[in-house]
């Protein structure tokens, strides 16, 4: 059924799907996972770091971006449709400067970009950007902002979410250890985004990426040695937590 | 000029006006193939071929991975190889690999590794056939295609497919349905086939037409009805590592995948 309706991007199926959408979507389960946490005074971005081949030079190969001063993005999915896209909101941002006289709101250039990926949704001869952004920075008046946009030109502010591989299961797992406490302290507001990505990435700090913003201050990639302190510090707390139930069982069963 | 009935020939075109003298050009009519045997295969009294009384030849990475999946883990002996050379004494190049289990000495498979250049193809099936010198073996050929290159007019195709084409002397079951005409097939599984049409030798060609241009494990697993029909229902046994060596052969290299971050 879906042969004669998914060639087309302007032409939508009987029962209302569009089916280039929905694999543009596919296509962003194919990128690495990155994880967005908003806190009251920090925001967070920590993507699983691709291995790269012997030859190749590292730093060419970056998940996470700087779009303005205060405002920076993940994504996954089309490394060369993240390129474009990047490109673009970089210009705005700086076009809106201009303008304007002010720094864009984080919302604002979340807005365009979901405006461009959804005019790419509606026009013959292109396909959907196949990718899927967090954006995370902080607004003129000091709030801290966290949105996710996807393929179809959506997008929405959120308290923390994944995207990419595995992110349905990153998702829940923040679901669950999210609250207002920890978002109050910045240290734990790292810590949740570390333990969600250690869900999903197999060896380790080696293989993660993290980027905070605090109010007023620039954007701070995490060296190895941080992030390895972090994970050292989950660790730690799994086997207490092992222990202490280890213990609790021993003494109900005496 | 065409070498063999139903060799489809590829001309140059004229109106391209060739003057360089690339010294790297490899003269076609220089290049060889030989069948190399094993020591162990070489005597005159080891013959092999007269033994066997099927032959399967595989081409491609897909019916290379099913031949590795359900025969090539069992105990096996190397015959011999199909080599290419430059000319007749420069270094071999692996073309195929010549193979029969301890347990099943009358089924011979040919594994190709390398894809066998058209010049070269008459020569590989001239060869292979004459080292069997049995005029009672039977042939089964499997090979794999671009979905592309499928024709149809019907809508509702989803890939993979799996198609049969044989000689008019081959009266056993087939597995998948008959290739539908405008379709053909060329190459080395076409010489091989056609060579056996014109001997009587009994032949079944088995292709998969696939959509995806790499490796994937429905490719692989497409030809599974085959495993109801001789030879396979014979010598085919699921190794235990059957999923490892699908990974393996589906895996690329994640960091040379560029394509997703």
């Amino acid at each position: 059924m879906s042969d004669r309706y998914d060639r087309a991007i302007t032409v939508f199926s009987p029962d209302g799907h569009l089916f280039q959408v929905e694999y543009a979507q596919e296509a962003v389960k194919k990128g690495s996972t990155a994880v967005g946490v908003r806190g009251q005074d920090i925001v967070v971005l920590g993507v699983e770091k691709k291995s790269v081949a012997k030859l190749q030079e590292e730093r060419t190969v970056r998940k996470i971006c700087l779009l303005d001063d205060h405002v920076c993005m993940a994504f996954a999915g089309l490394t060369a449709d993240a390129r474009i896209l990047i490109n673009r909101a970089r210009v705005e941002c700086q076009s809106h400067k201009l303008t304007v006289e002010d720094p864009v709101t984080v919302e604002y250039i979340t807005r365009h970009m979901a405006q461009l990926k959804q005019r790419y949704t509606q026009s013959n001869g292109r396909r959907p950007f196949g990718l899927s952004t967090l954006v995370m920075g902080f607004d003129y008046d000091g709030t801290p902002r966290l949105y996710q946009t996807d393929p179809a030109g959506t997008y929405h502010s959120w308290k923390a979410n994944a995207i990419g591989r595995s992110a349905k299961s990153v998702r829940e797992f923040l679901e669950e250890h999210y609250s207002e406490e920890v978002s109050a302290s910045e240290h734990e507001t790292v810590k949740l985004a570390v333990k969600a990505l250690l869900e999903v990435v197999q060896s380790g700090a080696k293989n993660i990426e993290m980027a905070v913003m605090k109010r007023g201050e620039p954007l701070k990639m995490f060296e190895l040695e941080e992030i390895e302190k972090f994970v050292a510090e989950i660790e730690k707390e799994k086997e207490e937590e092992a222990e202490k139930k280890k213990q609790k069982k021993a003494g109900k069963e005496t | 000029m065409a070498t063999f009935f139903g060799e489809v020939v590829f001309s140059a075109s004229r109106a391209i006006d060739d003057e360089d003298d690339d010294d790297s050009f490899v003269n076609e009519n220089s290049e060889v193939i030989t069948l190399d045997l094993s020591p162990a295969f070489s005597k005159p009294t080891n013959d092999v071929g007269k033994a066997t009384d099927q032959l399967v030849l595989t081409l491609g990475p897909a019916a290379n991975v099913f031949a590795d999946c359900y025969i090539l883990h069992q105990e096996k002996e190397t015959v011999g190889t199909m080599n290419k050379r430059l000319d007749r004494d420069g270094q071999p190049i692996e073309g195929a690999i010549l193979s029969r289990l301890r347990e099943h000495t009358d089924v011979l498979l040919c594994k190709c590794v390398k894809d066998i250049e058209q010049h070269l193809q008459f020569s590989f099936v001239e060869q292979l056939f004459s080292f069997l010198g049995n005029s009672n073996t039977s042939v089964t050929i499997l090979s794999s295609c671009s979905g592309s290159d499928y024709k149809t007019h019907r809508q509702d195709v989803s890939f993979p497919i799996l198609r049969c084409l044989k000689t008019s002397s081959f009266t056993g079951e087939v597995a998948a349905p008959h290739l539908e005409p405008p379709n053909t097939i060329s190459g080395l599984a076409s010489s091989a086939l056609s060579y056996c049409q014109i001997h009587g030798i009994p032949a079944v060609m088995y292709v998969i037409y696939t959509d995806s241009i790499f490796m994937d494990s429905g490719a692989i697993t497409a030809f599974n009805p085959l495993l109801k029909l001789q030879p396979f229902r014979k010598v085919a046994k699921k190794t235990n590592n059957f999923q490892g060596i699908i990974k393996a052969a589906v895996d690329r290299p994640s960091n040379l995948d560029s394509l997703y971050t």
